[in-house]
Parts: C-alpha cells; sequence; structure tokens
C-alpha cells in the first residue's frame, strides 16, 4: 500500500526534520518520521500486534494517557508502526494527513504553563493547515512497549528514501520519506 | 519640562486605573490594560492532554500559539455566546488565552481612590471596584495558574 498522505515542504533552509501527521480522535499528533517504520490498513493489521519483518510490534497505550479516543467509524483508520532505539509498537489513527518536513526554528516550543507530565509527552508543536499538531516524544511513546525480543533487524530503513514493512499475510506497506 | 510632564502623567496613572471590563458566564471581571496583550475574535481552541490544571489547549492565532488558561473552569462558569472572545493576558511564563462571553469588553478609567481589597477568594485580584450593586474584581492575570488559586 502506497504512503497515503501528502509530502508538505516548507522553506528549505538549513537542517530540517520530518514529521508523520495524523489525527486520533479530534487530536492532531505528529511523530518524527524516522521512527515510523511503515503503516497498515486495519484489514492487514488484523490482531492487537502486528508481526512485520520478524518484529512484533505490540499495541501502545498512550492513547488512554493522553485521552483520544480513535473513531471507529473512519474509513481512513491506519496502523502506524513505530520503532526507536530497540523498541517498537503500533498504534490505531484514524486519519494519516501526510509528511511535513520543516526546519527546527519551526518547531513551536510547548508553552511554558504547561507544567505537568506533559512536558516529557511533547517535543513541541507545529503549525500544519489551519490547525497545531502536537508533536510526540517518541522515547516517552514506545517506553510503555517491551523489548523486542527478534534479533532479525528489518532489512529497510526509513534512512533510505523508501521503507518497506511487510504483514505475516504478505501484504505490504510502503514509507516515503520526507 | 519633559520631567514635569512625565511627573503629571505618572500622578494621572496614580490617581486611575485604565481597565478593560468584560464577563465570563455573565459575571463582570476587570483587568488592567497594561497586563493584556490584546482581543481576538473566537476561533476553536485545540485541545492538549495535560496534568496541569486548567490548562488543557492551545489556540492557534494567524502563525502565534497561545496557550489557553481556563478561567471559566476555575470558576465554575461557562461562557456565553456562539463568538466568543479571546482575552490575551501578559504572564510572567509567556502571553496566554483566556476564553471571555461575546461581549464586547469596555474600557473603563477607574479611580484609585474607588479601588478596594477583593474580599472574594476565588481568583488572584488587585482589587476591586464597584458596579452597581456588584463587586467587580480586578484579576491579577499574572497570578493565575500560581500556587495560590490552584
Amino acid at each position: 500500500m502506497s504512503w497515503h498522505g501528502r509530502t508538505f515542504q516548507r522553506t528549505p533552509r538549513g537542517p530540517s526534520s520530518c514529521y508523520v501527521v495524523v489525527t486520533i480522535g479530534e487530536r492532531w499528533l505528529a511523530f518524527d518520521a524516522n521512527a515510523v517504520r511503515g503503516m497498515l490498513t486495519m484489514q492487514e493489521a488484523a490482531s492487537q500486534a502486528v508481526f512485520a519483518d520478524g518484529i512484533v510490534y505490540p499495541p501502545l497505550a498512550f492513547t488512554d494517557l493522553l485521552e483520544v479516543y480513535p473513531n471507529e467509524d473512519s474509513s481512513d483508520r491506519r496502523v502506524l508502526l513505530l520503532a526507536h532505539q530497540d523498541r517498537y509498537g503500533c498504534v490505531g489513527v484514524d486519519r494519516v494527513h501526510g509528511q511535513l518536513a520543516c526546519q527546527a526554528s519551526e518547531v513551536v516550543p510547548l508553552p511554558l504553563h504547561f507544567q505537568g507530565a506533559e512536558r516529557e509527552w511533547y517535543r513541541g508543536m507545529i503549525l500544519f493547515q489551519e490547525s497545531v499538531a502536537v508533536i510526540l516524544n517518541v522515547s516517552w511513546v514506545l517506553s510503555g512497549s517491551q523489548h523486542d525480543y527478534s534479533v532479525r533487524q528489518p532489512e529497510w530503513s526509513t534512512d533510505s528514501m523508501h521503507g518497506r514493512a511487510s504483514h505475516s499475510t504478505g501484504e505490504m506497506a510502503q514509507v516515503q520519506k520526507c | 519640562m519633559l520631567r514635569a510632564r512625565a511627573g503629571r502623567v505618572a500622578t494621572q496613572e496614580a490617581r486611575a486605573w485604565r481597565l478593560l471590563a468584560f464577563t465570563i458566564g455573565g459575571r463582570r471581571f476587570a483587568a488592567k490594560t497594561d497586563e493584556l496583550a490584546g482581543v481576538s475574535g473566537w476561533r476553536e481552541p485545540i485541545s492538549v492532554a495535560s496534568r496541569t490544571p486548567f490548562v488543557s489547549g492551545v489556540v492557534r492565532l494567524g502563525r502565534t500559539v497561545l496557550p489557553v488558561w481556563d478561567l471559566a473552569a476555575r470558576l465554575g462558569l461557562s461562557p456565553r455566546g456562539s463568538e466568543r472572545l479571546w482575552l490575551q493576558a501578559k504572564h510572567t511564563l509567556g502571553t496566554m488565552a483566556i476564553c471571555i462571553d461575546d461581549e464586547m469588553p469596555v474600557i473603563e478609567t477607574v479611580e484609585r481612590i474607588a479601588i478596594r481589597p477583593y474580599h472574594g477568594r476565588d481568583v488572584p485580584a488587585h482589587g476591586s471596584f464597584s458596579g452597581g450593586t456588584v463587586e467587580i474584581p480586578i484579576l491579577a492575570l499574572s497570578l493565575l495558574g500560581s500556587a495560590y488559586n490552584q
């Protein structure tokens, strides 16, 4: 399955970061694109934990903490496969809006008025279309997940132009880098 | 001469406060104009999960993103009107947005002598003044969110 969203490029000056922007319920969230290993349709991710390329991606519980409730009726629902260091997990999202490449200076810091545990949850915010997407801290998102027990490393990487994640059904998801 | 003019202005400042009077859920409040960055038309707030009391979202005003401090919730009030307004309040942590009723705020000049201590304990206040039979608190916006009122 090809990458569903579009890539939005802002002024390409200086070092930039790339984010995958999604919605879960009413919330706009952004993941560091380097941590997104693939994307599956709900049919492809038939079971709770996703097994792809020899790696188990258990479902992540952070959505409960953030009180984000997926819209089960959305026809655009997808499952994102996330990986960071040696941790893996998957999360269902209502819609993937696309990827956004922006400079570090375009990331809006979380206002200092947010003084609770949320300072660990977020890495800042980015303006996206008419809204604001909150950048999730992938280390925190995956902190509750289990270490993967597989020794096999994925054959692809998002460092390359295209990443591929295979599901046990043989369906393929493709992630295009910004 | 300049020094004398500056002195007169300072004396006037001491004699009267310029306030912006507004309502939240129909209840009247005021704030010192020099503690405000502006008033904006309604934009839907964007919910952000948070563990900080009364800070649970942001509002985007053009390319500016302001945290929303929910004063109405703090006071158990519900802002009125479909086209509510955002009060941009200066705060030690940065400007923040406070939702107020859609009733247009009014600038008032209140003589210093008419300002009394605020007797309520629900909000931090510089003082209060009389609005007919009602005591109108002059909010100390920079103290919202401090340990005093959480």
